[in-house]
């Protein structure tokens, strides 16, 4: 290390300067986040989010930067991810909200009561909390064990009488996780009527870098006492259905990304459910995985069949996937009660989302001696 | 001899070092606790400045103009867009290697004539239209403008003050997020989309209001037609 380096670095930790300069952080102040792990000690792994709010959409990452190692080059995961939509049907067949692209909705603020310094929390701005946090075992063998964390960045989206939490994790073994929680007041008109909130996921995946990017479909099959995993590339354009005895994955990999032993690194989209996943009548239900070729223009989920209909090629070129959850609410008494004149209502919060794990990301897990 | 040369050398430079630190620390702490210069990050929120101006290139583009042609038309918002750029290279990016995307903005326009919104991507480096396309109603979101006018709107319908009693106009449109407090009487508003020709919101721009006292919420609720300038009251579940 030359002198002038440790100069500089002692210069920025003396002037609480950041040591990434200004020009090349694409973004900055509270829209940029940087988190090392383990969060006390020596770093073995970094995330870098940029992050933003947008009217409609909320909270939205408009880049994440992943790195193994502090001496390893970082990698681009996420190019934009966004909840693209959360279709809301209720189950006497009206209404149908579309509650991200029908309304400019806003983040609610968030106070130290929702994200307490003491549980890792700090505000960003008025309306996102960062919470740095414990995440339970992450390995456990006899006597050894290892804990995870995670950075997670989460604001709630002001959707009329619904609050929906949009929440975002960053671990430190490279896993992504996306989830909404949809909660505060039924719908007051008809506050006791079962209901589907199905978020939808437009995750625009830049492995490596934008090109060379292509999505496997991952599927597990079982014959007599064999079972087989199967990951065909995914050609062009298209839908496809979660089997949950299918373990069905969109698996995504760039050409040029091999780990240290010259494997192929992926990422593992999966489902998270709560319970299980939707259809209605509407198209763009009827699948839970899109994979569609990056346009700017394509960022409306209801218009998924539309942009599949002329099937682009999707091998190793910029693609988008996309996923839908659903979380079912059947109303309960815990939801609240009619008083006179109206409903005083309190709906808790319901969840459901995605996980993203990488799969020959590191040489080897850098967690465990 | 030589040992004692190399201490002294030694010696001097980490006096030279720490005076250097202490002169660099006088110039550079005062730097540090400015604020952040104006000129924005790639990804970074778009300024008051950019949204203003986004919106006013997008209004001065002839083929926005045509697509929003003579009737009454409104801005819906104006927010940030990354645009990728077309020479897309094959190296992969990283912080510390960003590539040069510029800065863009959405800009979106509604048209009740038609019931139909027009679509502008913004390069406010070039300050130039980079794309524009008409866009279906489902596309353009209502903004928190039209629900306040909506609430006038819905004010002047003697049913839905003999709804709401005597504190009718206390009621406050619901987008807390930017007060930070919520006040007692708050209206929220959903889109409604009508979807048979017999709704008289078919092919309109309609809302539906919903009133909070306090901690109660009423069951019934107004909608309003922000095209026809009309409202009525839905009786809700009892």
């Amino acid at each position: 290390m030359s002198r002038h380096t440790v100069v500089v670095g002692l210069l920025a930790v003396v002037t609480g300067l950041s040591v990434v300069p200004a020009a090349e952080a694409q973004c900055s102040g509270i829209n940029l986040v940087e988190q090392k792990f383990p969060v006390t000690g020596a770093e073995q792994t970094r995330w870098r989010v940029c992050w933003q709010e947008q009217a409609k959409n909320g909270l939205v990452i408009t880049a994440a930067f992943f790195r193994t190692d502090p001496n390893k080059p970082w990698i681009r995961i996420l190019w934009d991810g966004r909840i693209s939509e959360i279709f809301v049907p209720y189950h006497d067949g009206s209404p149908r909200y579309y509650d991200v692209t029908n309304f400019t909705f806003n983040l609610v603020p968030v106070s130290a009561a929702d994200c307490p310094a003491a549980l890792g929390g700090a505000t960003l701005g008025a309306h996102v909390c960062k919470e740095v946090r414990d995440r339970g075992l992450a390995w456990k063998d006899y006597g050894q064990v290892r804990r995870g964390q995670e950075l997670a960045l989460w604001g709630a989206l002001g959707a009329g009488n619904y609050n929906y939490v949009m929440e975002w994790t960053f671990r430190d073994d490279g896993t992504l996780i996306g989830r909404v929680g949809a909660t505060a007041v039924n719908l007051p008109s008809k506050p006791m009527m079962p209901h589907v909130h199905n978020p939808i996921w437009r995750l625009d995946v830049d492995l490596n870098g934008f090109s060379g990017d292509s999505v496997a479909f991952g599927t597990h099959a079982e014959a007599g006492p064999n079972g087989t995993d199967t990951e065909p590339v995914i050609p062009t354009e298209t839908g496809k259905t979660w089997d949950p005895h299918a373990f069905n994955s969109l698996d995504i990999m760039d050409s040029q990304l091999k780990n240290g032993h010259g494997e192929m690194t992926m990422y593992r989209l999966m489902a998270m459910p709560t319970g299980g996943l939707s259809r209605h009548q509407e198209p763009f239900t009827q699948q839970d995985f899109w994979v569609t070729h990056y346009d700017p223009t394509e960022m409306f989920a209801k218009d998924l069949p539309t942009y599949v209909s002329t099937p682009a090629p999707v091998a190793n070129a910029d693609i988008v996937v996309w996923y839908k959850g659903s979380i079912h609410h059947h109303p309960r008494n815990e939801d609240g009660e009619f008083v006179s004149g109206g409903w005083k209502g309190e709906a808790l919060v319901m969840w459901t989302g995605f996980v993203m794990i990488p799969h020959n990301l590191f040489d080897r897990t850098p967690f465990v001696p | 001899m030589k040992t004692r040369f190399s201490m002294r050398s030694h010696a001097q430079d980490i006096s030279r070092i720490a005076i250097a630190l202490l002169t660099l620390l006088l110039v550079a702490r005062p730097l540090a606790l400015q604020p952040p210069p104006a000129r924005p990050q790639p990804l970074d929120p778009l300024t008051p400045a950019e949204r203003r101006q986004a919106d006013e290139i997008a209004r001065a583009d002839g083929r926005v103009k045509e697509l929003l042609g003579a009737g009454r038309t409104r801005l819906v918002y104006v927010d940030f867009i990354a645009i990728k750029p077309n020479d897309a290279s094959p190296a992969p990016d990283s912080p510390t290697r960003p590539m040069a995307i510029g800065r863009h903005a959405e800009v979106v326009f509604y048209r009740y004539d038609d019931d139909s919104g027009v679509r502008a991507i913004v390069d406010l480096q070039t300050r130039a239209v980079a794309q524009v396309a008409r866009i279906e109603s489902a596309e353009v979101p209502l903004n928190a403008e039209e629900l306040s006018e909506a609430m006038a709107l819905a004010l002047k319908n003697e049913a839905v003050t003999s709804l709401l009693g005597a504190d009718a106009k206390t009621f406050q449109v619901g987008d807390t997020a930017a007060r930070g407090v919520r006040p007692r009487n708050v209206v929220h508003a959903l889109r409604v989309v009508a979807t048979s020709d017999s709704d008289p919101c078919w092919k309109h721009r309609c809302a539906q209001l919903f009133f909070r006292r306090g901690d109660v919420s009423l069951t019934d609720s107004v909608v309003v037609d922000l095209t026809a300038q009309q409202s009525r009251v839905e009786r809700g579940q009892r």
